[in-house]
């Protein structure tokens, strides 16, 4: 081997020796767990976090004000106002009559007794049912005023019939109404923060739980269906939905002017304020809402029938399929 | 022309002049903008540091103090808040009673149960991390080991909430039987944020994980679906597919069993504290494995336990000196119990083939009846 061929030769494996060692030293180093960081060291961090913080959340606040003038500058669709009992709703021309039938099914249906909720006549609804996704409507501020919104804006896709349409408005509805009865009071409290009750779900919950309580309600004592919607032991033994089906069925009892009797009393204790409303005894309410509630117990029974149909079904439209084929058929 | 040809086209072209030409959407953009991001990015930043201040501190004091105070090697201190009298008698008793009855018990190690108002020794005004989930501090201080679970409180009304249930010294039974672990043990229990032992029902656990709903796209089709953890590690995948060696790495690998959530993983590696109670499942199982060590005490007994926590060796041969059993092989049975197993693969499961097999057979028989019954003329 020549000299320069045999110095080459010489630094190449020199080089490859370093570099497995400086290989084997950083594998090691990696496998070190990094010191954990003192007392001082963390300090040192908050206090420099601190400033970057709040500079990048300004800068975040006016990057989305910036944003949310854009949108604003983009043109706007023409709207309608439809008025429904005491419910501003606006929408497109072309929906106007829709809404009005939406709202008023759900108005007549589920709310025809609360007249006189200051939230409601304050509240503007903005409804839309759209075909496909398409950018929720923007109303301008003259036809909202300075009015809370609530918006119901749909898609085919995922309100696809008039059921489902209607309760999205019930929960918009209800979710105003319940502005009424802030959770300061009461009776806020006490009605909570769920979604428009659904009287089945309770009616079956309610029937199928093993609590005493329930079963002495079932049973027709008051003091029973008193302890299980929680109004005298503070704990409910039946879905938190009920507070709100007891409190509506108080204001259809007690008809004319029931809800403003209702928000009177808002802040006495909740029976007192449901036999106020109701303007009955506190026993004829949990009468009222014992019979409400079993009226709506639905009749299930174990869900064979409906496979059983829908799996006939498709035999059967399988098995005429099979029989109609001309090139297979085998008679 | 065939008339369902006909029909096929002339749905087609109404779908058609429906839909086209398609139309841009312009929707307002939803999703955030980069300077949100970054202020996000840098309040995780400020909240885990303060998180790490907050154990950082508590460790200084906790130990030093639950080794003064206690009693039987056991320092209890409920929250400091007036009207709580009935129900810190009662928490107390059934902490004592909760100790009595543990069996064997390690005379060295001492326990401590504090609650600490959640921002005690924290910077007012800088956001913390994990701020109310319970921390477990595992060490030793003065020669004299000990396990610590300090109970973050907000408000009195939730702290008097609390007191009713906060009766169970999860991971901190482990040491209070069995004392310290083994280095290497410790490693691991570490490097899982004391995972394995956060809950000392087991049954609880696996009960919870079966009332998990299942993930979503999950298929169902006649009771059997995907396995759960279907979205995990392709190692956890490998185990439930019954491979004993992915079993082993899903088990014991640092990076598949530390802790899912950012702010907790940073702050149990950079801080004296052990882990954090609740919160999202851990890795590898979810919550099915939060009582997998009491699951290993109950089925072999606590001689065998004690040899496997006590040991110096790594953990699976620590495991399989202590119960006489590869432990891969181990839990690839215990997941097998609880989950069941599926095949790995692209392939179809055998009952969705011979399900198939059997409808189109059941069809072939009825449309064979009905033509060998047609009569024709």
């Amino acid at each position: 081997m020549s000299r320069p061929r045999f110095v080459r030769v010489a630094l190449v494996v020199v080089a490859l020796l370093v570099g497995a060692a400086t290989l084997g030293v950083s594998d090691t180093v990696s496998q070190q767990p990094a010191p954990r960081p003192t007392e001082a060291e963390l300090l040192r961090r908050i206090e420099a976090l601190g400033p970057q913080l709040e500079e990048a959340r300004i800068a975040a606040e006016a990057a989305e004000r910036h944003r949310e003038l854009e949108a604003e500058a983009r043109p706007r669709r023409a709207t309608e106002v439809v008025h429904v009992g005491p419910m501003h709703i606006v929408t497109l021309p072309e929906q106007s009559e829709l809404a009005a039938q939406l709202f008023g099914d759900v108005w007549r249906n589920d709310f025809d007794g609360v007249v006189g909720s200051p939230a409601l006549a304050e509240h503007v609804f903005v409804f839309q049912w759209a075909w496909r996704r398409v950018e929720p409507l923007r109303v301008d501020a003259a036809a909202t005023g300075s009015s809370p919104v609530q918006h119901i804006h749909l898609t085919r896709a995922w309100a696809r019939t008039r059921g489902v349409a209607k309760a999205r408005i019930r929960d918009a509805v209800w979710a105003v109404l319940r502005s009424d009865l802030p959770e300061g009071s009461h009776l806020g409290r006490w009605i909570g923060s769920t979604g428009y009750p659904s009287t089945q779900r309770v009616a079956r919950l309610f029937t199928t739980s093993p609590s005493d309580d329930n079963r002495a309600c079932l049973a027709g004592v008051t003091d029973g269906c008193v302890a299980a919607l929680g109004l005298s032991t503070g704990e409910m033994s039946v879905p938190p939905e009920a507070a709100a089906i007891v409190l509506l069925e108080a204001v259809r009892m007690g008809g004319s002017g029931a809800w403003a009797r209702l928000l009177e009393a808002r802040d006495a204790a909740p029976l007192d304020a449901l036999a106020h409303a109701a303007g009955v005894d506190a026993d004829a309410v949990m009468a009222g809402w014992l019979a409400a509630v079993l009226a709506e117990r639905p009749e299930m029974h174990a869900g064979l029938g409906g496979q059983a149909g829908r799996v006939l079904l498709w035999v059967l439209a399988l098995a005429a399929f099979a029989t109609r084929s001309t090139r297979w058929r085998l008679a | 022309m065939k008339r369902w040809l006909a029909v096929v086209t002339g749905s087609i072209a109404l779908v058609a002049l429906w839909a086209l030409p398609p139309s841009r959407l312009e929707l307002p953009p939803t999703q955030k903008l980069p300077a949100r991001l970054r202020h996000e990015a840098i309040e995780a930043e400020l909240r885990r540091a303060h998180a790490a201040l907050r154990a950082l501190r508590w460790s200084d004091s906790l130990p030093s103090l639950a080794i003064r105070a206690a009693v039987d090697g056991v320092a209890l201190r409920p929250p400091r808040a007036e009207g709580l009298e009935a129900e810190v008698q009662a928490w107390e008793e059934a902490q004592r009673a909760t100790l009595v009855a543990l069996q064997p018990r390690d005379p060295d190690m001492v326990l401590g149960v504090f609650w600490q108002p959640a921002d005690e020794a924290t910077i007012s005004g800088v956001p913390i991390g994990v701020r109310t989930r319970r921390v477990t501090f595992v060490g030793e201080h003065d020669g004299t080991p000990y396990c610590i679970h300090a109970v973050p409180y907000l408000t009195e009304p939730g702290a008097r909430a609390l007191l009713r249930h906060i009766v169970d010294l999860d991971a901190c039974r482990l040491y209070a039987k069995y004392g310290a672990p083994g280095e290497r043990i410790q490693e691991w229990l570490d490097a899982s944020s004391l995972g394995f032992a956060r809950v000392a029902v087991p049954t609880f656990a696996a009960d919870y994980t079966r009332l998990q709903p299942a993930p979503r796209g999950t298929m169902r089709l006649f009771g059997l679906s995907r396995p759960l953890y279907a979205d995990q590690n392709l190692a956890v995948q490998a185990c439930l597919a019954g491979r004993p060696a992915a079993c082993e790495r899903a088990v014991t690998d640092p990076q598949l069993i530390s802790p899912p959530l950012g702010d907790e993983a940073w702050v149990v590696a950079n801080s004296p504290a052990s882990s954090f109670g609740g919160g999202a499942p851990h890795p590898p199982f979810g919550y099915l494995d939060d009582g997998l060590l009491y699951e290993l005490e109950a089925r072999f007994g606590a001689e065998a336990f004690a040899r496997f926590w006590t040991s110096t060796e790594s953990v699976p041969e620590a495991f399989e000196a202590a119960f006489g059993e590869p432990l891969g092989e181990w839990v690839l049975r215990w997941i097998e119990a609880h989950v069941g197993l599926y095949r790995a693969g692209p392939s179809l499961p055998w009952s969705s083939l011979w399900l198939s097999a059997l409808t189109l057979t059941a069809l072939a028989g009825v449309a064979t009846a009905a033509g060998v019954r047609r009569r024709i003329g």
